[in-house]
């Protein structure tokens, strides 16, 4: 059976959304909501915004990211999570490894394209 | 906390129900976190006062709780999504007290102690046999009453719905065994047919939440 888009989808987000993640907390702590909209705006990163909070679990669990609870001007207060220490040394290794891997894939995928 | 007040709308409230048992695998304290933030997210963004149409598209937004408990379930080692779907290990973290066996468990055991007293109340037991049956049945009543309230694949509600039918129908077998035989026999009849019914319900819906979990930490 070949695999459909949203398969692929889905493989492909298990090893690159934790770091889409810290990334996007990398300049300032943001709360979940916030973190699903942006991230979750193109339907590509994720399939469904309730997919975020096992993987904030996850995180929180391996010490990447910590939470705060902060008032919220509309309504009760809001859990923000912010990078810490680990997290951020752990986007900059991710950083400078996802450059590679996506031009070997896109390497691979050029040259089974044209016929040589 | 705010956060784990529980939303009055039914399609949430049975949604989070649904969250829970799937995420029944998980550590207790990993759940608490997963289930929090779907709901702080949920309270977010659906205001004070969310229309019909607004719980709806809120909750397309969120996805299945399948997705969710199925990227929780990613992560957990001995879990590990295979291309067959099968061999990954039957999720190591599930806890025994959430596997089908346990629903089917309890309903052996129900339908044993109605079935004999029905049989008791159709053959005008005396009231001291009624007395003295859950005392020679009490290891399997224990077995029962054990499971019922350590697994997660019943809510507060619904235990509280099996164990009193078990009870109610016990109690009125040994009332009508008091009555004319014929009686006695029809209304045994009736009132053991009614309880295994109802006991038969939830140990179907214990024993799908059961399986269908066991297939989300395969997948």
């Amino acid at each position: 059976m070949v695999p459909g888009g949203e398969l692929i989808l889905t493989h492909l987000r298990r090893g690159a959304m934790e770091y889409c993640v810290l990334a996007l907390l990398e300049s300032r702590p943001a709360y979940g909501l916030d973190i699903a909209r942006r991230l979750g705006a193109d339907g590509i990163l994720m399939a469904g915004e309730g997919t975020l909070y096992p993987l904030l679990a996850r995180l929180r669990k391996a010490g990447l990211v910590e939470t705060t609870w902060q008032e919220s001007t509309a309504g009760p207060p809001r859990r923000y999570y912010a990078l810490t220490g680990l997290g951020r040394s752990a986007l900059a290794t991710f950083r400078s490894t996802w450059p590679a891997f996506r031009d070997a894939v896109d390497a691979a995928l050029d040259h089974e394209e044209r016929p040589s | 906390m705010t956060d784990s007040r529980p939303h009055p709308h039914p399609m949430v409230a049975s949604y989070f129900r649904e969250l829970e048992v799937l995420l029944g695998g998980l550590a207790p304290a990993e759940r608490a976190d997963v289930v929090a933030g779907v709901r702080e997210h949920l309270h977010g963004s659906l205001g004070t006062a969310p229309s019909e149409a607004g719980v709806r598209s809120a909750l397309a937004r969120l996805g299945p709780p399948e997705a969710i408990a199925d990227e929780a379930y990613a992560a957990v080692p001995g879990s590990t999504p295979t291309l067959d779907g099968r061999a990954g290990g039957q999720a190591s973290g599930r806890r025994w007290s959430s596997r089908p066996f346990v629903p089917v468990v309890v309903g052996l055991i129900a339908f044993a102690l109605l079935g004999i007293a029905g049989l008791l109340a159709s053959f005008n037991g005396h009231p001291v046999e009624f007395l003295l049956l859950p005392v020679w049945f009490s290891g399997p009543l224990l077995v029962m009453v054990v499971l019922v309230t350590t697994t997660e694949l019943w809510q507060g509600s619904e235990k509280r719905r099996l164990l009193l039918t078990v009870g109610v129908g016990y109690l009125v077998c040994a009332a009508v065994s008091a009555t004319p035989p014929l009686l006695a026999r029809s209304a045994a009849v009736l009132v053991v047919g009614l309880a295994a019914v109802l006991v038969g319900r939830l140990v179907v819906m214990a024993y799908r939440r059961a399986t269908a979990q066991g297939a989300v930490s395969t997948r």
